[in-house]
């Protein structure tokens, strides 16, 4: 059921520029189009992130600028003031007053959602040391009186997490350290917990977020290994073929193929890359892994003949169902007295004109143009290594980006351990290898056999991040 | 909405799974949730299979499904147009009549009645389960069968790779399925039959004279045959007694080909043919009880069975598993659906640190909130510090303007700000220096923003352009940024 908006649990996300404020906002999100820069002020204006479960919201990030003139606005305060009491209610006043001014269209715009109801998520880098610029912005978010929470953020490294610590204590009950770049999934659902300590009405909405964020957790793995069994899938099944006229032709006419073959197969895979991806919400994610190599070992290259589109066993049926139907006119002639043996002998005299005399009806020519054609086809692989390959590359890549914030914005470096498939217990080898044969003893996809490598797959990725 | 046959569904599911694989799990999950929603994401899963795909067809509607559609209408029509035609053929065979002898009601009743009873009577024993030998040994019998194969068969000649897949497709079918799917077939033939049957007998009763009688080589009682026919009657007798045959009826119709008797009978020609052809409406009933209307509820049993085993052939497709398992998975977002709005900002401008600055000037530095500078850094830049003064930090902006008016009153030579390198610089930073800048009074005099580091902290490429950037917003010239080192 949809919370009133004022029983929504929204939290503003505020602190000095440049802080790490915009890539918390990305991890918990999941959105990596958060745009993340170091010129200050890029977050130009409040922008709203609501976690909602079909359509439905549960609760609200909202990003905000940083300060830009705290004291300044620390003065106004001071002036307009009378008790402690009427604290928040100056703040109010302030943005009212000031809320065209461009002057102070940061404050404005960060101080406007504390008022209107959001809990405060003050972040701050507990890399650098802290100093008495920030005295002014935690003064400013004390006046306005809402539940508020500290966050360091260890952009490079832990070195002033303590200090921090210790001057936070001093105006938040409340303080954590959050990476926003290296949190796992488990890090960051126990963060959005934490929330819940801000307002006691925040503790049901969130631990419902809670949960169905595992849950879809839980689901973007089987989805990907669902994806990463299709691709294999289509890997080991995968056909090229080209014609050519001449038996001079056929030597280049393979190279060519071969390299059409290693080209295919990598779009393949770098199709699933994409599918996992975007499984996980990365829309704008870089990757640099090296290319699949070695797949020209052990590929099935075969020729076949081609005549009027058809292959060797349907010359062979359509010369059957020929001579059939010549046998079946003898067959009336008699009045049905023949038994059927003429269409019988009739059948067997035109398969064996269509078997024995293949390479002769390929020579023919029609009109002046040759009807023959010969083929060249690539695949399906028999290399038996190629599908453990392709899995232990995917793997490596899911665990990455299992594992990856959205904050993150470098790019994602796969170093594709050869061994990494060696790891595979002798059972699992075992099971994927009957799979891995029966697909590639197969004629087409059967989504039976897909699903049944998809859930080997990703029982092995459980078992690896335990 | 789209209503597919059965055996369109059955190819379009397949279809609609192929389709699937083209898109993003985010865009198939976001459409299967949205469509659960509308239509009870509790719903038995067999329902919401149904109502997905009358969906599907409707929104993405495949070729290949369109093809099975039009194949399977194509086989019905066939099937009932043979049906119609072969049951009126029959039908005026048998209800042949020149005027000399009655139509024989042994041969229509035993042809066109009793024959068919047993062909039900087989149909229903093969049904059932421990039949299935006799069922597919029977198969080859059913017209529907030989339809299917005989168009297949066209096609094939045409070496067409329509009709090759189509008949790939047919040799993958559930084993259920097809032979549902046939029986479905054969009941519009045997339908279509009946209705020939009696189209031709009501034909005939209209616009001919018709006499009935019986005749047979067994030595029968009229009462027998008065018993049998009170019992083919019991559908109707209640409410058309008309069509009842009364034992006088079956006494007076009984007659041997070798009776010259027969015309003997002239004189009571007309009342005779009268009585005679009365016989009609017992046989029309017969004809709808006992052809028409088995035939039509065997239809819609099998009818029945058919989309059901497509029902459950669906169901069982690791797709649907899938599908139900996207529909009943609530659609989580986290994403910010409004586009983000930025400051006009210039392009970062990338300098190399300058050593080579040298302003050679004494005056005053500015240290801000806090930040720390020796005298070795500032003469690297050329500068000797005639005085240091704090400003920034925990200081009012009143009290930092108090400051500067003090400083510049002395009208030094220019001024250095030393800021904390890794902090990002603010509006707050900037006003102070536009302030010095105004205090001042002489534009050409330099302003030198020094970015500090200390021994943990380093200042990086990203943040000095940081730097540069925010200051080249201001036009003025002779503010200059460096840092004191980089990484």
């Amino acid at each position: 059921m949809q919370l009133p908006t004022e029983q929504l649990p929204r939290f503003a996300v505020v602190g000095h520029p440049n802080k790490g404020k915009s890539s918390i906002v990305s991890t918990l999100a999941q959105d990596d189009s958060v745009d993340i820069s170091p010129i200050s002020g890029t977050t130009a204006a409040n922008r709203i992130y609501p976690m909602s479960i079909d359509g439905k919201q549960l609760y609200q990030l909202i990003d905000t600028p940083g300060f830009q003139r705290p004291r300044q606005v620390m003065q106004w305060l001071l002036k307009h003031s009378r008790s402690v009491a009427d604290r928040s209610q100056c703040v109010i006043q302030f943005v009212q007053q000031h809320e065209m001014d461009k002057k102070f269209h940061a404050e404005c715009q960060l101080l406007k959602s504390i008022t209107n109801g959001a809990g405060i998520l003050y972040v701050v880098d507990g890399s650098t040391p802290y100093g008495p610029e920030y005295d002014a912005e935690m003064e400013i978010l004390r006046w306005t009186g809402s539940p508020s929470m500290a966050l360091i953020n260890p952009i490079r490294n832990e070195k002033y997490v303590d200090q921090w610590h210790n001057a936070l204590s001093q105006y938040f009950k409340i303080v954590r350290v959050f990476n926003a770049k290296t949190a796992d999934n488990e890090k960051v659902l126990k963060l959005l917990s934490g929330f819940a300590q801000l307002d006691n009405n925040f503790e049901k909405p969130l631990a419902h977020a809670v949960s169905l964020l595992q849950k879809q957790y839980d689901q973007r793995i089987t989805q990907s290994a669902h994806e990463i069994a299709r691709f294999i899938h289509d890997a080991v099944q995968y056909q090229v073929q080209r014609p050519f006229k001449t038996t001079e032709q056929q030597g280049e006419q393979e190279q060519l193929l071969k390299t059409q073959y290693e080209n295919d197969i990598r779009k393949l895979e770098q199709q699933c890359r994409t599918r996992v991806q975007q499984i996980f919400n990365y829309q704008h994610l870089q990757t640099e892994e090296m290319a699949l190599s070695n797949l020209n070992e052990d590929l099935f290259s075969q020729r076949t003949w081609q005549i009027f589109g058809l292959s060797g066993d349907q010359i062979l049926t359509a010369g059957a169902i020929g001579g059939a139907a010549t046998g079946g006119v003898v067959d009336l002639a008699f009045g049905g007295a023949s038994l059927l043996m003429g269409s019988g002998i009739g059948a067997l005299i035109g398969g064996a004109t269509a078997y024995f005399g293949r390479d002769t009806l390929a020579k023919i020519k029609i009109i002046g143009v040759s009807v023959g054609n010969e083929i060249i086809r690539i695949g399906p692989s028999s290399n038996v290594n190629l599908p453990f390959v392709i899995l232990a590359r995917a793997l490596q890549h899911l665990q990455l980006i299992s594992q990856r914030t959205h904050a993150s914005r470098e790019i994602l470096q796969i170093e594709n351990k050869s061994s990494y498939w060696a790891n595979f217990d002798s059972d699992t080898r075992r099971k994927l290898n009957n799979h891995f044969k029966t697909i590639r003893d197969a004629s087409s996809a059967k989504p039976e056999e897909i699903q049944e490598v998809s859930t080997v797959i990703e029982r092995l990725f459980k078992n690896q991040q335990t | 909405m789209i209503r597919l046959s059965p055996i369109a569904r059955y190819f379009d599911f397949t279809n609609q799974y192929e389709c699937d694989q083209d898109l993003y799990e985010s865009t198939l999950h976001r459409r299967d949730r949205e469509f659960a929603l509308k239509h009870g994401e509790n719903s038995a899963d067999t329902k919401l299979l149904k109502l997905w795909q009358r969906m599907r067809a409707q929104e993405n509607p495949r070729p290949q499904t369109h093809k099975w559609q039009q194949r399977h209408h194509l086989y019905t029509l066939i099937l009932s147009l043979l049906g119609l035609i072969s049951g009126f053929g029959i039908a005026r065979g048998v209800l042949h009549y020149d005027g000399q002898h009655p139509i024989n009601l042994i041969s229509v009743i035993t042809v066109l009645v009793f024959l068919q009873l047993f062909i039900l009577a087989i149909l229903a024993l093969t049904s059932l389960p421990f039949m299935r030998r006799l069922q597919d040994a029977l198969s080859v019998f059913n017209p529907a069968l030989w339809i299917t194969r005989l168009i297949d068969r066209l096609g094939q000649h045409h070496i067409n790779e329509s009709a090759l897949s189509h008949l790939q497709a047919m040799r993958k079918i559930d084993q259920s399925i097809l032979m549902n799917y046939l029986l479905t077939l054969a009941q519009y033939f045997a339908i279509a039959f009946n209705v020939g049957i009696i189209a031709c007998l009501l034909f005939l009763v209209f616009s001919s004279d018709l006499a009935f009688g019986w005749n047979t080589t067994l030595q029968i009682d009229n009462a027998v045959i008065h018993n049998i026919t009170n019992y083919l009657s019991l559908p109707w007798q209640s409410w058309y007694a008309d069509a009842v045959p009364s034992a006088q009826l079956i006494d007076i119709s009984r007659y041997y080909r070798l009776d010259e008797a027969l015309s003997n009978r002239a004189i009571y020609l007309n009342d005779y043919a009268l009585q005679l052809g009365s016989w009609w409406k017992f046989i029309a009933l017969c004809f709808v009880f006992y052809g028409l209307l088995p035939r039509i509820v065997l239809m819609i049993l099998f009818k029945r069975r058919l989309t059901h085993s497509v029902a459950q052939s669906i169901w069982q497709h690791p797709y649907s598993q899938t599908l139900l398992s996207r529909m009943r998975t609530p659609m989580i977002d986290t994403m910010a659906h409004a586009a983000e709005s930025h400051l006009n900002k210039q392009d970062i401008k990338h300098r190399a640190l300058r050593t080579e600055l040298n302003l050679n000037m004494t005056c005053p530095v500015l240290t801000w909130s806090n930040a720390v500078i020796n005298t070795k850094q500032l003469k690297k830049f050329g500068i000797t510090a005639s005085r240091f003064v704090d400003i920034g930090g925990n200081y009012t902006p009143k009290q930092d303007k108090q400051a500067l008016q003090e400083i510049c009153a002395a009208q030094p030579a220019g001024l250095v700000f030393v800021c904390k390198g890794w902090e990002s610089p603010t509006y707050d930073l900037i006003d102070t220096i536009e302030l010095s800048r105004k205090l001042l009074k002489d534009k050409k005099k330099p302003i030198l923003v020094l970015l500090s580091t200390n021994d943990d902290v380093v200042l990086s490429q990203d943040q000095f352009d940081c730097w540069e950037t925010m200051f080249n917003e201001h036009d003025d010239t002779n503010v200059y940024v460096e840092a004191v080192k980089t990484e």
